[in-house]
């Protein structure tokens, strides 16, 4: 049986939605930490005396 | 009328469990090979021990009720409600030969909070403990909640595809991802094992950052992401992730945390390439304005009561602590004492609301779920729209989970049983703390960690806590996970069994 050499850019290629998928997921829970991040910033600065 | 349960019906359901024992010997004997690796072979004979009498059990429960009839939907919801509780007992075996726990109740207790998902522990001396037991606690976690322990056994062992449908209904995962169900296990496993690698990598950089040896940084890193996925909680160190005491290590956890409280139908949907199903779907969308609307109210409480005072401290204390709960996982980076005692009240209740709604449906979490109080509130308003508009006026609501549904009244209905439910179970089980004597918040905060099978504490749960209490959180924990109702099929059922069966005594002897 021959075996085809299969180069990486074929893998990404193959399964670019699954890559995509992951890090679309990574990124928005990221996202979601940075607003919640951000709340807190805005909330401390709101609280400090000017 | 409810049917009794029969001879034919307790053979199928003891031939279904017996099936299920033999994944579960499999199971119980991977933790050999990290003692192994860690050359702690005292350990060795407890997991086999354990393997070779579940293989037996399972075996002996094949043999005597060896049948090839079909499962319903009623064996299939006492098997998994029966799984559960004997799965735990059977793990909890390890635990109390390796003295994890001071008792064998302890054990049971510990290996219940892994099967479950909760990470509420018991355990002694967590730092100390052998890897191998350790690992075993974490493995539990993850095969049990991370994945569910009961499709993949019907499917990897081969039941019918019938079978692990109602099996897959019981235990609370009743939405189809593909139309095969052994294919949706396999998906189900594919993308557990995707995250699991993923943030086993990510705990491990970042251990290594904070400071961890290679050997450490990898072990706690692939624990750590197991039960971070699997939302479950528990840790090898017995301070949780405050032992590591770096904002990396942490951020790693709570992204875990946010990406295993999504549904598993809406990650096949994103892995497939529907990426925009995340925003449009109503679940995630309740999911993340409710986790950021509690985040702003916990960040302004902890600040006006100058509990912290700077931003970093807010988020790392108060907003950790919010994820960890609002997505069921339980990974602290507060001390029980601390949060007892230094926290006023409003965030503590703030963080026990977050537990009660919980994560996505069909995911590794627990609690009333995202979905059904996205279904709730959108009904309350298209009664609100109803009631202002002419009665000739005819109202009809949609929702998005995945594809376009109609918001009937059979779906509002199941969404609030689930919810009356799991909120009359926080009742009781806060009204039993309090009867042992602890405050209103800390018996709120506690009862809802081990209904909604979260894990954070206020203190309570401790190897010295009373007896009936472990007791009472033990069965919470199980009716948590497999979402009330299947628990009150179950006990409906023998109850039901019972009665009839003392009825016919009475005739008969008459």
């Amino acid at each position: 049986m021959a075996f085809r050499k299969t180069s990486i850019r074929e893998i990404l290629k193959k399964n670019l939605n699954f890559i995509a998928g992951i890090l679309t997921e990574f990124i928005l829970a990221s996202v979601l930490l940075l607003l919640a991040i951000t709340i807190c910033f805005l909330l401390a600065l709101a609280k400090s005396p000017i | 009328m409810i049917p009794k349960l029969g001879r034919e019906d307790f053979e199928i359901i003891g031939y279904n469990l017996g099936k299920i024992f033999n994944f579960l010997a499999i199971l119980f004997s991977i933790p050999v090979v990290v003692a192994l690796i860690y050359g702690e072979i005292d350990t060795i004979p407890y997991f086999l021990i354990t393997s070779g009498v579940t293989l037996i059990l399972g075996n002996v429960l094949i043999f005597y009720t060896c049948t090839k009839k079909p499962m319903e939907l009623k064996h299939a919801i006492c098997l998994v409600a029966l799984t559960w509780v004997l799965a735990s007992v059977l793990a909890s075996t390890p635990l109390w030969l390796a003295n994890a726990t001071s008792s064998y109740l302890d054990a049971n207790f510990e290996s219940l909070s892994g099967f479950t998902g909760t990470g509420l522990t018991v355990a002694v001396d967590i730092d100390h403990m052998a890897h191998s037991v350790n690992f075993h606690r974490h493995l539990l976690q993850f095969v049990g909640d991370g994945i569910g322990i009961i499709v993949v056994s019907l499917t990897i062992l081969g039941r019918t595809e019938i079978s692990s449908v109602l099996a897959f209904r019981g235990e609370a995962r009743e939405e189809g991802i593909r139309p095969s169900v052994v294919r949706t296990s396999r998906t189900i496993f594919g993308i557990a094992i995707t995250f699991l690698l993923i943030g086993a990598i990510m705990f491990a950089i970042a251990g290594l950052h904070e400071g961890l040896d290679l050997r450490s940084s990898i072990f706690d890193g692939f624990c750590h992401s197991m039960t971070g996925y699997a939302t479950g909680g528990f840790s090898t160190r017995s301070q949780n992730l405050l032992y590591y005491h770096g904002l990396w290590y942490e951020l790693v956890g709570m992204v875990l945390a946010i990406i295993g409280a999504l549904n598993f139908n809406l990650h096949y949907v994103v892995l497939r390439g529907k990426r925009r199903e995340i925003l449009d779907n109503i679940e995630t969308r309740t999911f993340f304005f409710t986790l950021l609307l509690a985040s702003t109210l916990i960040s302004f409480c902890l600040l006006s009561s100058n509990v912290y005072s700077s931003t970093e401290a807010v988020f790392r204390k108060g907003v950790f602590q919010l994820v960890s709960a609002h997505t069921t996982t339980g990974f602290a980076t507060v001390p029980s004492p601390q949060l007892a005692l230094m926290w006023p009240a409003l965030p503590i209740i703030i963080i026990s609301i977050a537990m009660l709604v919980g994560g996505c449906a069909n995911s590794t979490s627990g609690g009333v779920k995202a979905l059904r109080v996205g279904i709730l509130i959108k009904a309350f308003f298209l009664e609100v729209k109803r009631a202002l508009l002419p009665r000739s006026a005819v109202v009809r609501g949609r929702f998005h989970h995945v594809e376009d549904s109609p918001l009937t009244d059979t779906v509002i209905k199941g969404a609030a049983m689930i919810a009356t439910g799991y909120l009359l179970l926080f009742t009781l089980g806060t009204l039993i703390t309090m009867g042992y004597g602890y405050d209103t918040e800390a018996s709120m905060f506690e009862t809802s960690s081990a209904l909604c099978n979260v894990g954070l504490s206020s203190g309570i749960t401790s190897p010295s806590m009373p007896t009936g209490l472990k007791i009472t959180y033990m069965l919470l924990m199980w009716m948590g996970r497999l979402e009330v109702i299947t628990v009150l099929v179950l006990l409906a059922a023998l109850a039901l069994g019972i009665w009839r069966g003392k009825e016919w005594r009475e005739e008969k002897s008459s």
